[in-house]
């Protein structure tokens, strides 16, 4: 420790806002930065070089040079009608897909909340699928839905319903792609609305019963609000992993000779779309144009959602 | 180790929490910091350990200025208000974890496992914990980790011995057998302590002196008894006792006292003018002088606490157990000249 | 009162039945999986179902582990994870004390900042990462597939959030008993933390474990590939024969499925109290 100091020391040691001790000291860079240098390294030189080159007209990746500064790639891809059926096929995922997931889990954790017996089981079961990769889930929907041999089409003919092409028409793909990420997202939503209804006080009900509150009302008007932290939490989280679907795609549609999401990418999402012009096609400065516009689509949704949940959360 | 405070001041953006202390701490004296939330009296602790940053002035242990120095620097031991005691570790290593961080004074290196072992019994022995070496900190009882917190400031001997209110958190009984136990300790090591805490009663009853402190200011350092009998103003006479001393204005000369009412009482004070007339519970004695009819009694076994209105104003006084009194009664009070204190009515500065 | 009892049973049958239909229907993909990967080829596309195989064809799996190195992938796969697991552990740990217990400049903007890579996607980043990851020569090794996945902000979001609720006595008394920084996070931080720290484990060992896009992108050879990869080039050599399919994705599921039974318990405990996939 220095000795003979003369002139004042800036003070080392300092009380935050709770009481706690924080120590002032350039040590704390020992500890940032091992994680900085990955964070800085794998996420924001990456979002920086992907924006840049979304700016480019021409890029060519081996030596990373770029010509055409300008909106010229922004204005393919907004023009590209695959980016389009991309963005309805995603649209289609977060506006039908994911409300009927979390209508159908909702209803599941209720009704798992309201049992005493089996609780842990069924839900142990009910979460498997949230352990198991979704390319080896797909592969097996990749059977269910197959045309002539899948076993969905012959459920449905079970009920007079005609065989479904559910991979191979251009119109259908989307509900095939739909049915699987509603039974992949159950899990995860499950278990946190399961949660968020066990951390309700039970006493409420009881104060609800002795208010002769309805089960119908008890329902919507203290139950819901209650999970409303939650409910929100959910939503927001499940809005990105949705907007991000690749992984289900991949494994219902792609075959090895074309890399396509389904003939003509019927199939595909914005992330494919992604993946697809630049691994695929190689033509990375509209993948990266595409990667840009998904980027403020996901953080408005973001803020969106934050701003929607500030009004209706209900904290306690 | 003597302890010197010179202009200690803390400043936190407008508010001043300890205004210019001056104080001097002994070696081996057992000093408590007393006072209502707020007075600075654990800011002024915290200043000592080095956990708080000096606005102004300097603290010296010894002969060394100390007021830079890192906690760790100081060779301090802190048991604080709810012991901090590490919940993973055995009582043994939580005693023994100061001597895994320095080195050996009298070797100058690291304290090998054997000399741990000896300085852990060593200290157990001393605060009586011995059985529950082996246990962890959630199988004892509040009193026992109290303890232990204890040890583990002892174990490495330093020179000064810091106490943050260490009794808050035990029920009443406790309290009053871990005092003793702290200031027996404190006596067999001889270790400079100093102990904070708003229990006028704790302070009493163990310490060697009192530093009474009000918005950051010192009122009065004293010895329990004195400061008891001689307070230097309204707010140390309030602050200690209980129950709490009684206030009445009153105009003094010609051998009385004049109350607000009219009533006046045969008191030779040698003073004149208006001032705050202080009345110790105690300082009623049955006897010729007042007639009182009493608003309230309650019975405390040992004696009874009694309440009369004196012009206007509520009165307690001690009586004695033998005859039950009641609300409503009427008797004789006189008054004790030495537990009455005048002060004056606009510094509350005693008078007399 | 009595009707009411009925009434109150009645509906906690119907409760108890539609979740096991529900449960049913869902753990259908599963069951299916199973009773396929037992069966012939015939038996495997027929229809109408058959549902049970006449005779378990566990040739079929040996069939599958032969034609593409399982054991392989296994090996690589779990290469990859502990590269993963262990390098988020150990930046998750830093990043969140630093947090904890430094004061330095721009601290809230640096944990903003963490926090914001929560919101970019990882769709985005391939591009430049893959580059990235090229250039370093990285590409088809463990390290290549396992790096990018360490950049997590929220795990340190979670650990900055457990290491803050513990008593700011203990670092206080650490500081008095003269304890270096990082023999606190060693000896008390990081054993006070215990659960925190595994579950973080536990919940990066599964994402990593089941990621494909980015694995699939960065694998050249068999010799890194992990199974998630490895079964999709299995489906391309094998895409019509069910049977065989079914036995590589329960091949690809089951040591997973182990896992899960083992830890079944902390898994669903840590995604409930807030862990997201990956």
């Amino acid at each position: 420790m220095k000795t003979g100091e003369k002139k004042k020391r800036k003070p080392r040691l300092l009380t935050g806002k709770n009481g706690e001790l924080l120590v002032a000291s350039p040590k704390a860079w020992l500890y940032l930065l091992p994680p900085l240098i990955i964070f800085v390294l794998f996420v924001f030189y990456p979002m920086l070089a992907v924006l840049r080159t979304a700016f480019y007209e021409k890029y060519v990746y081996i030596i990373s040079k770029g010509t055409g500064f300008g909106l010229a790639s922004f204005k393919y891809v907004l023009g590209d009608k695959t980016f389009w059926l991309a963005c309805k096929n995603t649209g289609i995922l977060i506006l039908v897909a994911l409300p009927a997931t979390v209508i159908l889990s909702l209803a599941i954790a209720l009704m798992l909340n309201s049992i005493k017996q089996l609780q842990g089981l069924f839900q142990t079961l009910f979460f498997t699928p949230y352990v198991t990769s979704t390319v080896a889930i797909g592969t097996v929907f990749y059977t269910l839905f197959h045309s002539q041999h899948g076993y969905i089409n012959y459920f449905l003919g079970l009920f007079g319903i005609d065989p479904v092409a559910w991979l191979t028409d251009s119109s259908k793909v989307i509900w095939a792609l739909c049915i699987f990420c509603i039974w992949n997202g159950l899990a995860f939503k499950i278990v946190l609305f399961l949660a968020g209804l066990q951390k309700i006080d039970k006493k409420v009900y009881q104060a609800a019963k002795i208010d002769c509150a309805k089960p119908g009302k008890t329902l919507f008007r203290i139950t819901l609000p209650l999970l409303s932290p939650t409910f929100f939490m959910v939503i927001i989280v499940s809005v990105i992993y949705v907007a991000r679907t690749y992984n289900e795609v991949f494994a219902l549609f792609t075959s090895v000779n074309s890399q396509t999401a389904g003939s003509g990418n019927c199939a595909i999402t914005i992330a494919y779309y992604i993946y697809y012009y630049f691994f695929v096609r190689g033509e990375v400065n509209y993948a990266a144009a595409a990667a840009v516009l998904f980027l403020i689509v996901i953080m408005s949704l973001t803020i969106l959602q934050r701003v929607i949940s500030r009004k209706f959360v209900h904290y306690y | 180790m003597k302890i010197v405070l010179k202009d200690l001041t803390k400043r936190f953006d407008d508010a001043v929490a300890v205004d210019r202390l001056n104080l001097t701490f002994e070696d081996g004296e057992l000093t408590g910091l007393l006072g209502p939330s707020g007075c600075g009296k654990s800011t002024t602790l915290y200043m000592l350990a080095g956990l708080e940053n000096v606005t102004e002035g300097e603290i010296w242990f010894g002969e060394q200025n100390v007021t830079a120095a890192m906690p760790e620097e100081r060779n301090i031991g802190l048991v604080f208000q709810n012991y901090a005691l590490y919940p993973h570790m055995t009582v043994a290593d939580n005693i023994a974890f100061p001597l895994t961080n320095i080195r050996n004074p009298a070797t100058g290196k690291r304290y090998t496992r054997e000399e741990i072992r000896e300085e852990v019994q060593r200290t157990a022995k001393l605060v009586q914990i011995e059985e529950y070496l082996r246990r962890k900190p959630g199988q004892l009882s509040g009193g026992q980790q109290q303890r232990v917190a204890i040890a583990r400031a002892l174990v490495k001997k330093p020179k000064v011995l810091l106490l943050d209110e260490p009794l808050s958190n035990l029920d009443a009984r406790l309290r009053i057998e871990m005092r003793q136990e702290i200031r027996r300790i404190q006596q067999e090591t001889k270790v400079t302590t100093i102990f904070v805490t708003h229990d006028q009663e704790e302070a009493m009853s163990i310490t060697d002196r009192i530093v009474l402190m009000k918005k950051g200011v010192v009122q009065q350092i004293a010895p329990a008894h004195e400061m008891y009998m001689n307070p230097c103003n309204e707010f140390v006479a309030s602050f200690l006792g209980n129950p709490m001393i009684s206030y009445l204005s009153v105009r003094a000369g010609e051998g009385r006292i004049a109350l607000e009412d009219g009533t006046s009482l045969p008191l030779e004070t040698g003073l004149s003018g208006s001032y705050r007339l202080g009345i110790r519970p105690e300082a009623w004695v049955p006897g010729d002088g007042l007639r009182v009819t009493l608003t309230r009694v309650e019975q405390r076994g040992q004696d009874q606490i009694i309440e009369f209105a004196l012009a206007g104003q509520k009165i307690k006084a001690i009586a004695d157990a033998a005859t039950v009194l009641r609300a409503g009664d009427s008797i004789s009070l006189t008054l004790r000249e030495n537990r009455c204190y005048f002060f004056d009515e606009k510094t509350g500065a005693r008078v007399r | 009162m009595k009707i009411k009892d009925t009434r109150g049973a009645v509906l906690t049958a119907l409760k108890y039945a539609a979740l096991t239909i529900g449960a049913l229907i869902l753990f259908f993909p599963f069951i299916y999986m199973v009773l396929s990967s037992l069966k012939t080829a015939y038996e495997s596309t027929a229809i109408p179902p058959i549902w049970f195989p006449a005779k378990p064809q566990w040739e079929n799996y040996a069939y599958a582990w032969n034609l593409k190195p399982f054991l392989l992938y296994y090996r690589n796969t779990l290469a990859v994870c502990a590269i993963s697991v262990a390098g988020t552990l150990l930046f998750s740990v830093l990043g969140a004390y630093a947090f904890t217990i430094y004061e330095f400049p721009f601290k809230n903007v640096f944990f903003i900042l963490f926090m914001l890579t929560m919101m970019v996607p990882e769709e985005m980043l391939i591009i430049q990462n893959y580059e990235t990851i090229a250039d370093l020569g990285l590409l088809d090794t463990f390290l290549g597939i396992a790096l990018p996945s360490l950049a997590n902000g929220f795990y340190i979001f979670m650990l900055r959030e457990y290491f803050t609720q513990m008593p700011p006595a203990l670092f206080k008394s650490a500081k008095v008993d003269c304890c270096p920084d990082f023999k606190f996070l060693w000896k008390v931080v990081i054993p006070m933390n215990k659960n925190a720290i595994a579950t973080i484990a536990i919940l990066s060992f599964i994402g990593q474990w089941n990621a494909f896009m980015w694995p699939n992108m960065v694998t050249r050879s068999d010799e890194h590939r992990v199974i998630t990869s490895g079964l999709m080039t299995f489906r391309n050599m094998a895409s019509a024969n069910y049977h065989y399919l079914m036995a590589a994705a329960c091949i690809t599921v089951i040591p997973m499925v182990i896992f899960y039974v083992l830890f079944h318990k902390q898994i669903i405990s840590g995604v409930a109290n807030g862990g997201i996939k990956g």
